[in-house]
């Protein structure tokens, strides 16, 4: 017995370690982002500073060396973000649910299809965006919204069909059965039952297309220039005179990644499924 | 009766995901692969121009593409293997070291924010952190009386940086799958080993690593297809450098792309990586219906 709490005494030692190197680099965003011009580049570097919010005030309104394009490129991902969140909620939906409950009347056959889907995710994203590219230069599509919205559905929507999929395979057969017997269209059973059932699969999944899509860099980064420019792009883009905009970059790095982490301390229950790519059940 | 029939086919419903995944997955795709059979320099304002596979030629001759793979067998291999122990430690410290459901679920939400950080932020903080003179790791690195490195400018050590980031980053992910495995396995097999009085460490190697074995392959597999997928902490952190140093193939695309603006090339080079996806998601498919 004493042994065993000497393990456990271990073990939380251990978990404590691991929340400091967990929490450090985010800690660091943190506190970099309230700091003076001065306290950013000194040493030994100052842990705890005085906060100082002038960077954030910086960022969010018009005035000082950011004039606002923080504000206005936390916009572009919030548009770029949602827009690909409903189209891939809504017709992900749609698809997953056909190919859960009736997979004999799609053309490939339902598991085939699955397959592939699925191996659409496992594409290096700069795969399909160097044609992406040269298709929307062609079409002058680039720097605009609609150019990413479109560009991150190619590897969203398989994911949000997948996932969708397993929550709708979790409904028990026999709710369905009943319906269709009692004279309900597919299309009623999937309005009025299936997509009700499966609420809490469609919250995490556009949970995560959300921040997905919020998180991006690389294609956002090949296909905007200067009217859209998601936060991603402005952060790794940012270089104003060499280190004097660490504080800048901290507090915009700072605002960018709280929506997610709401996201999924709200949902956290609920998400482990999708944030496993259903590795987990 | 026939007309009902063919009315209620809900694969009307299947239609619209269907097409989108056609004309934005698929077309790009096929077209890629005409851009990757033509030798096409967007500089010059030419049109493609038919070469016969010679990219492929160029590419399996690339030294710059060879050594960048060799450097993602490094990266992925070590980073991956670093992440599954270091998963394993988390998530059994944190199952084990707590006992009410509560606290487990706080601390293992705490141990998630890497992966919910944006690869760009993340890898800002680190490059932070890491540099040479006003890096935090450095000056503890002084504290203790060890030299300073310069943790991004040396050819030696930058890609190694980059890979302590991603595993920073994606340690959690693993975590997560593991703690998710651990909770699924079933406690009579803990309560019977209690009984017999089996020692925490022989608990841990009988029946805590065998049942997480298929979690660690599944986990394991997603993290190498997304290590060379996704580039964006190596593009913040060292853009590939200094020099080629720290280049991974993906990011060699990028350059062969929209630096040297050789769209044919970099087509080929895409589907060189694509044939990798593909065979990584088949094995992972495979692995996910065994262990069901």
């Amino acid at each position: 017995m004493r042994a065993n709490l000497v393990v456990r005494f271990v073990f939380i030692v251990v978990a404590a370690v691991v929340l400091i190197w967990t929490l450090f680099p985010v800690y660091w965003l943190a506190v970099t982002g309230v700091k003076t011009q001065t306290d950013v580049l000194t040493r030994p570097p100052v842990w705890l500073p005085n906060p100082d919010w002038h960077f954030y005030r910086d960022l969010l309104t018009a005035g000082g060396i950011a004039t606002g394009s923080g504000f206005f490129s936390l916009i572009d991902s919030l548009i770029i973000s949602s827009g690909t969140t409903l189209l891939c909620v809504i017709f992900g939906a749609m698809a997953a649910y056909v190919l859960s409950v009736f997979p004999g009347n799609v053309p490939t056959g339902g598991k085939s299809m699955a397959y592939t889907i699925l191996t659409f995710r496992m594409f290096p994203p700069i795969v399909p965006t160097i044609p992406l590219f040269w298709l929307f230069y062609t079409l002058g599509l680039l720097d605009t919204h609609a150019s990413l919205i479109i560009a991150f559905t190619t590897f969203n929507l398989p994911f949000a069909i997948y996932l969708m999929k397993t929550f709708f395979d979790d409904i028990p057969r026999p709710i369905l059965e009943a319906a269709l017997v009692d004279g309900y269209s597919p299309f009623k059973l999937f309005w009025k039952i299936a997509l009700r059932l499966a609420i809490p699969g469609l919250v995490s999944v556009s949970a995560l297309c959300f921040v997905f899509s919020w998180n991006e860099f690389l294609m956002s980064l090949i296909l905007t220039a200067t009217k859209v420019r998601p936060y991603t792009v402005l952060l790794a883009t940012w270089m104003t005179s060499m280190e004097i905009a660490w504080a800048h970059r901290a507090a915009l790095a700072v605002i960018g990644i709280i929506p997610p982490i709401l996201l999924v301390w709200i949902l956290r229950e609920r998400l482990v499924r999708g944030m496993t790519l259903g590795a987990v059940r | 009766m026939q007309t009902t029939k063919r009315l209620a086919n809900p694969v009307w419903l299947f239609v619209p995901a269907f097409a989108i995944i056609i004309a934005i997955a698929i077309v790009p795709l096929v077209y890629s692969v005409y851009i990757s059979l033509h030798s096409w320099s967007i500089a010059g304002g030419k049109a493609p121009e038919f070469n016969y596979g010679l990219n492929y030629m160029w590419m399996v001759t690339d030294s710059r593409f060879l050594s960048s793979l060799e450097r993602l067998l490094y990266y992925a291999g070590v980073g991956v293997g670093v992440e599954l122990i270091l998963g394993l430690i988390f998530s059994t410290a944190i199952y084990d070291g707590f006992k009410s459901p509560r606290q487990r679920s706080i601390i293992l939400t705490l141990c998630l924010t890497p992966m919910l950080v944006a690869p760009v932020a993340a890898g800002f903080s680190w490059w932070m952190m890491d540099h040479s003179t006003y890096g935090v790791i450095n000056y503890l690195f002084s504290l203790v009386g060890l030299p300073s490195v310069d943790w991004l400018g040396d050819p030696n050590v930058a890609l190694s940086s980059v890979m302590i980031a991603e595993i920073w980053q994606w340690t959690p992910f693993i975590t997560l799958i593991l703690y998710a495995g651990r909770l699924s396995t079933p406690a009579s097999l803990y309560e019977a080993a209690e009984l017999d009085g089996a020692g925490s460490w022989r608990v841990f190697r009988r029946i805590t690593l065998p049942s997480l074995t298929k979690f660690m392959a599944l986990a394991g597999l997603l993290r190498l297809i997304d290590s060379y997928k996704f580039i964006d902490t190596l593009f913040i952190m060292t853009g590939g450098g200094p020099g080629t140093a720290s280049e991974l193939p993906t990011l060699y695309i990028y350059v062969q792309a929209f630096e040297k603006l050789q769209l044919g090339r970099a087509a080929a080079l895409s589907w060189a990586m694509t044939l990798l996806a593909i065979i990584g998601g088949n094995i992972f498919l495979k692995l996910q219906e065994r262990s069901r």
